[in-house]
């Protein structure tokens, strides 16, 4: 079986878990800028953000 | 934690019926590293939800691992200044990207109820109550707690 580089459980797992998040705040990529840019003009072609399903 | 897991394969067919019958804001999928979707509100808010892939969580098992990811909700922009409007339209939203995530394979889903400002049972109450709202049959939520 295979040795977890992490801790099995408790307030080290936790703390460990904490660790591997610290990356979040990144800026947008170009990907992701062009996504935004994407839906906020179909969002500006039809006059609203609110979609009916 | 909050574990989310879909059993069935024709989950895409299954989405709730309320889905149908209201209102939801326009999404986008972004892709990126982060699986990222993006919406903006009516007051200006722009939101991304993510879907991180968290394989480290489950190192040690490789059919769970490379389909694990966690659920990140943030807000990228905010034009409206620093207080959030209440807005009724943002959970509907939000299931939906869900939903849309979950229509490919078969994944588990981790929910981390952040408590770096000590408001985590506040998101555990609000993440319950739309599982509870939103749930289908091939929906599972597993939740842990993590004491430090």
């Amino acid at each position: 079986m295979k040795i977890l580089s992490h801790p099995r459980r408790g307030t080290a797992l936790f703390r460990w878990i904490l660790e591997q998040r610290k990356d979040e705040q990144k800026p947008l990529d170009e990907n992701q800028k062009e996504a935004l840019a994407k839906l906020r003009e179909q969002n500006a072609r039809r006059g609203t953000p609110v979609i009916k399903l | 934690m909050k574990i989310k897991k879909r059993h069935s394969p024709n989950f895409a067919n299954k989405t709730p019926v309320v889905e149908h019958q209201s209102l939801s804001y326009n999404f986008v999928f972004a892709g990126s590293s982060s699986n990222s979707y993006f919406f903006e509100t009516r007051h200006g808010v722009v939101y991304e939800v993510k879907f991180k892939p968290s394989g480290y969580i489950f190192e040690n098992l490789p059919a769970l691992s490379e389909n694990t990811f966690e659920f990140v909700i943030e807000i990228a922009e905010n034009r409206s200044g620093n207080q959030l409007p209440t807005d009724g339209l943002i959970p509907l939203t939000i299931a939906r990207i869900f939903f849309d995530f979950f229509r490919e394979k078969e994944k588990l889903v981790v929910y981390i109820c952040d408590s770096s400002d000590a408001r985590q049972a506040v998101r555990y109450r609000k993440f319950s109550a739309w599982y509870e709202h939103y749930q289908t049959d091939n929906l599972l939520k597993i939740d842990i707690r993590l004491s430090a």
